[in-house]
C-alpha cells in the first residue's frame, strides 16, 4: 500500500476531553470515514491532523514526512468545515484564492488553471464575482471545498460537509465529493454522524467513541460485524438479541434469553471472539434486517433457523420495505420492494422468519 | 468683541491632540484587546481590571496620577527633562491624558469585537496557509471592523472632550496647551460668551459630522 497518512498513538488533551491512542493509516486512494456522535472528538481529530492543536503524544506522518510539530500553514492539508466559513467581505474568487495570495502565488499559472478546472467541475463559474451572502448553502459549501483544494493538497479533511444541506443538495454534493476524490487524486478524511453517508462514500471507516477509535475496517464489514454493542447501536443494528453461548457436540450455539430460539451452529469466526472472553458466556447477537428472511412458506434449506411470527407493521422506504414482526421476540426484516409486492403482506398475518447460520454475528464485547 | 483668527488655535490643538491620542490607543489597544480576547494566562483578571480602571476613576485622580508619573519631581519627569524632553505643561501632556482616558473605551470595544469573531474563521485561514499576522490583518480585523469603528468613535470623542486630567498635566496656557474644553471653560469664567458659543458651535457641528459620516460608512461596509 502506498501510504499517504500514518497516524500512530496520537494523544491530545483538550480540557476535560482527550483523544486517546488514535491510529489511522490510509492511502491516497482511500476515502476514510470517521463516524461518531456529537462530542466524540471528530472535529478535534481533524483539527489535530490539520495542526490546529498540538498532540501530547504520537506521530502524524504525511507522505513520509513527520508533520506532528509543524504549524498548520506548513502542512498542505485542506480542511473544510461544516459551515463553509467563507469570508463575507471577499468575493467567491478572492475566497478561493485566499491561501494563494500574499505569497506571490496570485499569478501562479498552475493555480489559475486549477481554479478554472475546479469552478467548472463544481459548477460555480457564474459565482466568482459574487459575495458569500448571496449564495445558497450548497453553493457556499462548494466554494469552501474549492478553497480547500485549490492548492492541490494531498489530503483533504471534511468536517460534516453534508450536514447543513437539504436532502436534494446533499445527494449532488455527495456525488461531487466522490468525483473530487477520484479526479483530484487526493485522500479524504470525512467525519460525520450519519452512518448511511459513511456507508455510501467510504472505502474505509473508523467509529469514534469518547475520543478513541472503537472499531476500524471496511464499511460493509463494520455494518454486518460490529465489534461492540456501542458500534452496533450507532449503526442502528436491527435484531440485537441478548442470550447465552452454549457448546453442543463441539459446535457453539446461541440461546436467546426470554425466548425459545436456539441459533447455530455459529460461524467459526465467532469462536475467536468468544474464546477471547471466556469469563462470561452472556453475549449479544446481531442479525441485520437484510439477513433476516421472510416468507409464507418455511425455508427450503434445512440449515436455516426458522420460526413463525406475525406481522405488526410495514414501513416503506425508497428501495425496500421494513417489515416489523412479533413472535419469539420482536423482529425487523428488510425486503426488496419487488419481493414485498410479490408477497402482498398485510399486518396481522402469520409468516415464517428464518436466518442462515453464516449470517449470525456474535458481538465480541458487551 | 468678535471671534478672531487666534481663537481658532484651541480647535486645531484639540483636533491634533485627539487624533494623536486616537492613533496611540489604536496602536496599543488593538493588540492588547486581541490578546485578552483570545488568550488565557495567569493574572488576566488583574490586568483586565487595571486596564479598565481609567474608565471609572475621576479625571482628577488620573491627572494626579499622571502628575506623579511625569511631573518635575518624578523620576521619569527628571530623566526626561535631562534628555531635553519635558512633557509636563506641554500639549504632549494633553495627548498623554487623552490617551489614558480613551484607552479603556477602545480596549473594551475592540475586545468585544474580537470575541464576536468566530474563531473557526481564523482556524480555516491557518489551514489555508496564512500566518498569525496575515490572519489578524486580513481576517480578524475586517470581521471585527464594526465594533472597532465604535471604539474609534468613542475614544476620539473622549479624547476631544478631555478636561480634568488635561487641566492638571497640561494646564491652560493660551496658544500652547489650551484645548477647546479649556478655552470654553475659561471663556465662560471670564464672561466671554462670544468665544464660548462659537467654540461650542464648532465642536458640536464637527462631532455631529464625524458621527454621521462614520455611521454612513459603517452601514455601507455591511452591504
Amino acid at each position: 500500500m502506498n501510504t499517504l497518512l500514518e497516524i500512530s498513538g496520537l494523544h491530545l488533551n483538550a480540557g476535560k476531553f482527550a483523544l486517546k491512542n488514535i491510529n489511522i493509516s490510509m492511502a491516497r486512494s482511500d476515502y476514510f470515514m470517521v463516524l461518531g456522535p456529537t462530542g466524540c472528538g471528530k472535529t478535534l481529530l481533524l483539527e489535530t491532523i490539520a495542526g490546529l492543536y498540538m498532540p501530547a503524544g504520537g506521530a502524524i506522518i504525511l507522505q513520509g514526512r513527520d508533520i506532528t510539530r509543524l504549524p498548520p500553514e506548513q502542512r498542505s492539508i485542506g480542511l473544510a468545515y461544516q459551515d463553509s466559513l467563507l469570508y463575507p467581505f471577499l468575493t467567491v474568487k478572492e475566497n478561493i484564492l485566499f491561501g494563494s495570495r500574499g505569497r506571490g502565488k496570485a499569478g501562479d499559472p498552475q493555480i489559475r488553471r486549477h481554479l478554472e478546472q475546479l469552478v467548472e467541475a463544481m459548477n460555480i463559474s457564474g459565482l466568482l464575482d459574487r459575495y458569500p451572502a448571496g449564495l445558497s448553502g450548497g453553493e457556499r459549501q462548494r466554494v469552501s471545498l474549492a478553497r480547500a483544494i485549490v492548492k492541490r493538497p494531498p489530503l483533504l479533511l471534511l468536517d460534516e460537509p453534508l450536514s447543513a444541506l437539504d436532502p436534494r443538495t446533499r445527494g449532488a454534493m455527495q456525488e461531487l465529493l466522490r468525483q473530487i476524490h477520484l479526479r483530484e487524486g487526493l485522500g479524504i478524511i470525512h467525519v460525520t454522524h450519519d452512518f448511511t453517508e459513511a456507508m455510501q462514500l467510504g472505502t474505509c471507516m473508523a467509529v469514534l467513541k469518547n475520543g478513541a477509535i472503537e472499531q476500524r475496517g471496511a464499511p460493509c464489514d463494520i455494518f454486518f460485524h460490529p465489534a461492540t454493542v456501542y458500534v452496533a447501536g450507532f449503526l442502528q443494528g436491527e435484531n440485537l438479541l441478548a442470550g447465552t453461548i452454549l457448546t453442543i457436540n463441539g459446535r457453539r450455539w446461541f440461546r436467546q434469553d426470554n425466548g425459545p430460539l436456539l441459533f447455530g451452529p455459529l460461524p467459526l469466526d465467532c469462536g475467536a471472539a468468544i474464546a477471547d472472553n471466556p469469563g462470561s458466556q452472556k453475549r449479544k447477537m446481531l442479525i441485520r434486517a437484510g439477513n433476516l428472511r421472510l416468507g409464507r412458506q418455511p425455508p427450503e434449506s434445512a440449515n436455516s433457523i426458522s420460526w413463525t411470527a406475525s406481522v405488526s407493521r410495514i414501513a416503506l422506504n425508497r428501495t425496500h420495505a421494513d417489515v416489523y414482526c412479533h413472535g419469539s421476540g420482536n423482529w425487523q426484516a428488510s425486503l426488496s420492494l419487488a419481493r414485498w409486492r410479490e408477497l402482498q403482506l398485510s399486518a396481522g398475518e402469520r409468516v415464517n422468519l428464518w436466518v442462515n447460520p453464516e449470517n449470525l454475528h456474535i458481538i465480541p464485547e458487551n | 468683541m468678535y471671534f478672531q483668527i487666534n481663537d481658532w488655535f484651541p480647535v486645531f490643538l484639540s483636533l491634533r491632540v485627539a487624533f494623536i491620542a486616537l492613533a496611540a490607543v489604536t496602536c496599543f489597544g488593538l493588540p492588547v484587546a486581541r490578546l485578552m480576547a483570545r488568550r488565557e494566562f495567569h493574572g488576566k483578571d488583574l490586568l483586565e481590571a487595571a486596564i479598565t480602571l481609567p474608565l471609572v476613576l475621576p479625571p482628577s485622580v488620573i491627572g494626579y496620577g499622571l502628575l506623579m508619573l511625569i511631573g518635575k519631581n518624578s523620576i521619569l519627569g527628571k530623566t526626561l527633562t535631562e534628555l531635553g524632553l519635558t512633557l509636563i505643561f506641554t500639549w504632549w501632556a494633553a495627548v498623554l491624558a487623552s490617551t489614558v482616558v480613551a484607552f479603556p473605551l477602545m480596549y473594551q470595544s475592540a475586545k468585544a469585537a474580537f470575541k464576536s469573531v468566530d474563531i473557526n474563521y481564523e482556524k480555516a485561514a491557518r489551514t489555508l496557509g496564512a500566518g498569525e499576522i496575515k490572519i489578524f490583518f486580513t481576517i480578524t480585523l475586517p470581521l471585527a471592523w464594526p465594533g472597532i469603528i465604535a471604539g474609534l468613535v468613542l475614544s476620539f470623542a473622549r479624547g476631544l472632550g478631555e478636561f480634568g486630567a488635561t487641566l492638571m498635566v497640561a494646564g491652560n496656557i493660551p496658544g500652547q496647551t489650551q484645548t477647546v474644553p479649556m478655552a470654553i471653560y475659561f471663556a465662560v469664567n471670564a464672561g466671554d460668551n462670544v468665544t464660548a458659543r462659537t467654540l461650542v458651535a464648532i465642536i458640536t457641528v464637527f462631532s455631529f459630522l464625524v458621527i454621521f459620516w462614520v455611521n454612513r460608512w459603517a452601514k455601507r461596509q455591511n452591504h
